[in-house]
């Protein structure tokens, strides 16, 4: 609302856009950036994936038709952040020899708060390939239907169906060979 | 418990350690136009034109290497330039794509160069969210020690970079332990053996001295390259008013002597004005024994060099010469001095006053020894900023900057060696490095 004149926010004008996309940061950032955390493991790569997203979201908010569909285009934009992170911590690590890398680092806090069990867990997710992670992320995590998965995923709905059984069988799998 | 629901616990239990996040940075600028329907073929034509123009730099590419394979005959070598002994070959340089010079630019990256071919050796590029900002550089030429800030932290990580020119990966960063605990420092030196880091920054006092600026704090740190452990720490105790190091637009000139048994910084002490404004002040190199017991900056430490004054040519001081500029600390303890001058389109006084030159004064005396090197040219503005020394200051790699008299073109600026009273500029260092002028940005 515009304190001086108590109108609703013209979208179409800068200050518009400004609050709009403000308001969406308020309502969805906190989620966005656990959904991350969990692809991730690092909040400060999750943030700056979010941040990322917003910005985009701002740059294209005039040209984007159909302002409503503003959270599923900030899901899609975070998933494809998350997975270029991935892919690119992984080669600079491998290049670079990087030790140890962010998402190995975890405080005495964050350990006591997920349990040595919920961390094998969350270690065998993220040894999936990248598809099959993000479709039982959405899928286990966040609760999303095929077809609401098959749209932040960008892939058709059997994909999300296919990858995600795999994805559970292979954790299945490697969750009991460490025991 | 089904593997679904261990999947849901564990991904909440992740989930829930994220309880704040930072509020959203957006851009100043307006957002950009609505694209219209007509431009549209922009998106497919772009990638395709990217496409024809590899396939183009690879047909030609194929076509030079088939050319060369048709003419034999014998190799020669090109010859690199002449350097004297004892200069360090290779260099690292802190630059950022936008051109800015500051610690919030984004991106930015560390150049690996040979200062003898002019090659690159490699291109760090720091991990999303982080930016390199500064460099060190023990007296080996192949360890340096890189600045870094985390965008999410607001925090200073350092990372040991060592080279190994000619194998596969000539350039690897390792973390090192230090504890970050500051957004910026305003200046770093890596002592000649690679073991130990020197830190020093300003802080805001939190007390006030009257009316005008609020004084500050600096404080020193030495840290262990190996374990992190912070091996002494030095501050400045009770209120100096504007007394200081001179921060981060020229840095503190922090050096290692005498190995790593002193360390010299710039410090500039202040008499007061009118109304809190300093009146003059003295620029100054002193030096601290790192080997001494005590923690206050300023008792530990002494004055070596008491460098010649700032002179103003006109009362708003748009117009200055600056004799000494850029202290550099050989290990010997011989300081050797830049100088810098400003004048306007039309005159040429204050060169005349103050000819860009490269001056060494002794740190036992503080007497001036040798002029290393000068410019008896007519100029406009001069900026002569030495970046590195050898052991008995014969010898300085330097940035010079130079606006000649009647010339037309932008001012000369170039990174090159001054030796035997000639400056011979060293090839293909990184033009935002040498434009940015940041000591703490490029290191030999």
């Amino acid at each position: 609302v515009d304190y001086l004149t108590g109108a609703p926010p013209d979208p179409r004008t800068p200050h518009g856009t400004r609050q709009r996309i403000t308001a969406l940061y308020q309502e969805h950032a906190l989620s966005l950036v656990k959904l991350a955390k969990v692809m991730l493991g690092d909040q400060a790569a999750a943030e700056d994936i979010v941040q990322d997203a917003f910005l985009a979201l701002y740059r294209r908010w005039p040209a984007l038709e159909d302002h409503d569909r503003a959270v599923g285009y900030l899901r899609a934009s975070v998933l494809n952040g998350c997975r270029t992170a991935y892919r690119g911590r992984t080669r600079r690590d491998r290049a670079l020899r990087l030790v140890p890398a962010a998402a190995d680092i975890v405080s005495a806090e964050e350990s006591a708060l997920i349990g040595e069990a919920n961390r094998a867990v969350m270690a065998a997710l993220r040894a999936l390939p990248a598809r099959q992670r993000e479709a039982v992320v959405l899928r286990c995590y966040l609760d999303l239907s095929e077809d609401q998965a098959a749209q932040a995923m960008q892939v058709s709905r059997g994909t999300v169906k296919s990858a995600t059984s795999r994805g559970r069988a292979a954790l299945a799998r490697m969750l009991k060979e460490d025991q | 418990v089904s593997i679904d629901d261990r999947i849901r616990t564990a991904t909440e239990a992740t989930a829930a350690t994220v309880r704040e996040i930072r509020p959203l940075e957006l851009p100043a600028e307006l957002p950009a136009r609505v694209r219209r329907r007509g431009d549209r073929w922009i998106r497919w034509g772009t990638p395709l034109a990217a496409a024809a123009l590899v396939m183009g730099v690879a047909l030609i590419l194929v076509a030079l290497r088939q050319m060369a394979a048709l003419q034999p005959g014998p190799v020669t070598s090109t010859s690199a330039p002449t350097v004297p002994a004892g200069i360090p070959r290779y260099y690292v340089a802190v630059v950022n794509d936008t051109g800015a010079g500051h610690v919030a630019a984004p991106w930015t990256k560390a150049v690996v160069g040979d200062d003898q071919t002019g090659r690159t050796v490699a291109v760090l590029n720091p991990a999303a969210g982080q930016n390199f900002y500064g460099v060190a550089a023990a007296a080996d030429d192949r360890t340096f020690v890189v600045e870094n800030f985390a965008n999410s932290t607001q925090l200073t990580t350092w990372y040991l970079l060592r080279l190994t020119p000619g194998a596969a990966h000539p350039a690897q960063l390792t973390k090192l332990p230090i504890r970050p605990e500051r957004p910026s420092v305003d200046g770093v030196a890596l002592s000649p053996d690679g073991r130990e880091l020197a830190v020093m920054w300003l802080d805001a006092s939190g007390q006030t001295a009257g009316p005008g600026p609020q004084p500050m704090v600096t404080s020193l740190k030495v840290y262990s390259v190996s374990s992190g452990a912070v091996l002494h720490t030095w501050t400045t105790k009770g209120i100096l008013g504007n007394d200081r190091i001179t921060g981060w637009v020229s840095g503190s000139a922090l050096t290692w002597v005498d190995g790593d048994r002193r360390l010299d910084f710039q410090w500039v002490a202040t008499t007061g004005g009118a109304g809190g404004t300093p009146q003059s002040w003295t620029d100054t190199v002193r030096t601290i024994d790192v080997t001494a017991p005590g923690g206050d900056l300023l008792a530990g430490s002494r004055v070596a060099v008491q460098v010649p004054e700032f002179v103003a040519a006109d009362k708003t001081r748009t117009r200055y010469s600056e004799p000494c500029v850029g202290e550099v600390t050989a290990s010997d303890g011989t300081v050797v001095c830049g100088s810098a001058s400003l004048g306007n389109k039309s005159s040429d006084e204050v060169c005349s006053t103050v000819p860009p030159s490269f001056v060494t004064y002794s740190g036992t005396t503080g007497k001036q020894l040798k002029v290393l090197g000068q410019w008896h040219g007519q100029c406009l503005q001069a900026r002569a900023v030495p970046v590195w020394t050898d052991p008995g200051g014969r010898h300085v790699i330097a940035f010079l900057l130079l606006s000649e008299k009647g010339s037309k073109t932008s001012p000369t600026e170039k990174v090159g060696l001054v030796a035997d009273g000639k400056f011979t500029p060293l090839p293909n260092l990184p033009a935002v490095a040498v434009a940015n002028l940041l000591r703490d940005r490029l290191a030999f």
